[in-house]
């Protein structure tokens, strides 16, 4: 197997408050290989997006990374210096995410941006960077015409793939990308998930696929992890996730999607409600909603077992 | 659509649209310009019976439900409330009885409860209004059964808090309760879980899906997310560019769509459990609504459009039962109703 691309170990975050400190991930672990579809599944709140960023140490007060390494190849992401990180950023990793489209600059037009990554980043000619900034758009679908005009001339769609472009730029081994299609319609969402894979096939980078999706994420990515309250539940190959899930909330996520095609089961969705991250559950963060629930679970805090090679899932009740 | 559905399922008509048609006015200043948001939008909703609207975003579904509620003016066309014309009766805004059977649930939980009252008084103030209960005692006892009812406990509780103590998926309970209050016959839901959490949302549309069977009220599902359409509804109206260009029962339109477009749709739909269907290469976007297309709309897209679908809107046709399409080509049996079309 080849050195993974990113390689995060025990990541923790956590948000100042007035009413305390809350802690956003919580001893999050996991690795990415070459030319791997990683994806990362979980409600509003489980720290997902929180994970995304910080990997990119995009996090401003209130938050706080407080452990863990964010490991590069032999680079700790959390040891670099302002320089070294703005170095790091783009080039090794970059970052698309939901309403990116509107993180465009309004009166720049799209090729002045994308060639603006180039310059800032690249040591090449203007020139140089103009006739890259045209294959970009090539790559995801767009006329390279469209260089010349102004994020407000282009569609939701297309925005979001100039945003990919971008990401594309300096031809980083790892994307991470955070809902990049939620804001769009199913067909457009389609459109640029299907470029996104042909062009992955081609040019073999990393993606770190964030989404709450679920059909999405099992589609999409060649493995998944599962995060609920701050924490990893479960990490399964996609197919281990849809057919064979482990751990009780992710079988209970599946439960939550009706699906278009098949027969129509009733769906139970999981009783109760997301945890409240200021005062959150001792224990399984999951107990007060989980049906399988034992004494130990609200006591001790789960670690991970191996539920097959590739499988693992943090749970009492395995 | 613009003619009544035959053989179709049980319960009586309680509201219907016909031929709404809606244009919004865009850009200010001395020559602003028309959107059309609606074009001969025929809608029926029965008694005990769950019509999903799905659609786009900018595709007028909640357009639909807006003119249906009265929130929302159309430029033309009839609301029949037990078949007669209320924006002839009472032209000028909806009458306290319109409101009383025609309630509206929204999209955004967290903008729809007013966050200076408590639950309780969110749903008491519909009881005092629509005179459902008059003296306090009774009120309570009807604010907790309401609050059972949409599965909140324990209800003495809730209905001392305030919207910010709640999740998005209690506020939303709560907007629906509210609606509730006053017995209506019909409930028009403006996407009402796609703010929520995963594992909430099929708590919400099981409670839509008890309150057809229990209540038997009538209920327009409006979504962009044909999966959970097919889930709660009964029947599946799709929407594209103002129109409803098919309708059919849930289980047809999946497994036998006619319309190019509700094919292009369920070919988009991420699913788990299949190998994605091919999705035809069909690059330029939805048309825009301010100079709309002479003929189909659905025209600059359609993998299979000829010259007539350019030129002239296409008619509605039933192809089978219940099942309406506005196309051209169903006439001809271009292709075979299921395939997804390819434009190679």
């Amino acid at each position: 197997m080849n050195e993974p691309v990113l390689r995060v170990r025990d990541l923790r975050v956590e948000y100042g408050t007035t009413a305390g400190r809350v802690r956003a991930v919580d001893g999050v672990s996991f690795e990415i290989s070459p030319g791997e579809i990683f994806g990362l599944a979980g409600e509003s709140g489980s720290g997902k997006s929180t994970v995304a960023k910080a990997l990119l140490r995009l996090l401003g007060p209130p938050a706080i990374i407080t452990g863990g390494s964010v490991m590069f190849g032999t680079e700790d992401v959390l040891d670099l210096d302002e320089r070294s990180l703005a170095q790091f950023r783009w080039r090794r990793a970059s970052l698309v995410f939901q309403s990116a489209m509107n993180a465009l600059n309004p009166v720049m037009t799209i090729g002045e941006q994308l060639t603006d990554v180039i310059l800032a980043h690249g040591g090449t000619s203007s020139m140089r960077a103009r006739q890259r900034a045209a294959t970009l758009l090539e790559l995801v679908g767009i006329d390279p015409e469209r260089l010349k005009s102004y994020p407000h001339q282009l569609s939701g769609g297309m925005r979001q793939r100039v945003v990919i472009a971008i990401a594309l730029a300096l031809d980083p081994p790892l994307i991470i990308m955070d809902e990049p299609t939620t804001a769009l319609d199913v067909v457009v969402q389609r459109e640029i998930l299907g470029q996104l894979s042909e062009l992955q096939a081609k040019q073999h980078f990393a993606i770190l696929f964030i989404t709450h999706d679920l059909s999405l994420i099992l589609e999409f990515s060649t493995r998944i992890g599962i995060m609920y309250a701050g924490r990893l539940v479960e990490v399964a190959p996609a197919g281990r996730i849809a057919t064979s899930p482990a751990h009780p909330y992710t079988r209970g996520l599946l439960r939550s999607f009706p699906s278009i095609r098949g027969p129509r089961r009733t769906l139970s969705g999981i009783g109760g409600t997301p945890p409240n991250m200021r005062c959150p559950p001792t224990g399984c963060a999951f107990h007060p909603r989980c049906s399988d629930a034992i004494a130990c679970c609200s006591s001790e805090v789960p670690d991970f077992r191996s539920v097959g090679s590739t499988h693992k899932a943090a749970c009492h009740v395995l | 659509m613009s003619r009544p559905v035959e053989g179709s399922p049980p319960g009586d008509v309680v509201l219907e649209g016909r031929g709404l048609t809606h244009y919004f006015r865009v850009g200010g200043g001395f020559f602003p310009s028309r959107l059309r948001a609606l074009c001969d939008v025929s809608i029926t909703l029965r008694r005990g019976y769950i019509l999903a609207l799905v659609g786009e975003s900018g595709s007028g579904k909640s357009t639909v439900a807006k003119v249906l509620a009265r929130l929302v003016a159309p430029t033309s066309g009839q609301v029949l409330l037990d078949g007669v014309d209320v924006l002839r009766t009472e032209p000028r805004r909806a009458s306290l009885r319109f409101r009383g059977r025609v309630q509206m649930i929204f999209q955004d939980p967290y903008a729809s409860l007013n966050p200076a009252h408590s639950v309780g008084y969110h749903l008491e103030r519909p009881l005092v209004r629509h005179q459902k209960a008059t003296d306090a005692a009774a009120r309570r006892l009807r604010v907790h059964s309401l609050l059972r009812e949409v599965g909140l406990e324990p209800p003495e509780t809730i209905a001392s808090q305030w919207p910010a103590e709640l999740s998005g998926g209690q506020r939303q309970r709560v907007a629906i309760a509210r609606t509730l209050a006053v017995e209506p016959d019909v409930l028009l839901a403006d996407e009402p879980t796609s703010m929520l959490d995963v594992s909430i949302r099929a708590g919400v549309l099981n409670l839509m899906r008890r309150l057809r069977d229990g209540r038997g009220v009538a209920i327009l599902y409006v979504t962009h997310d044909i999966a959970s359409a097919r889930y709660v509804s009964d029947a599946i109206a799709v929407m594209y560019a103002g129109q409803i260009v098919e309708q059919a029962d849930g289980e047809t339109l999946v497994s036998e769509p006619a319309h190019p477009y509700t094919r292009l749709l369920l070919a988009a739909v991420p699913d788990a459990n299949q190998d994605p269907l091919p999705l035809p290469a069909i690059r330029r976007g939805a048309p825009s609504l301010v100079d709309p297309p002479a003929g189909c709309a659905f025209a600059p897209r359609c993998p299979e459009a000829v010259e007539r679908c350019r030129t002239h809107v296409p008619e509605v046709t039933e192809v089978g039962l219940g099942h309406l399409v506005r196309c051209h080509r169903v006439h001809e049996g271009g292709w075979q109703s299921g395939e997804v079309p390819d434009q190679s």
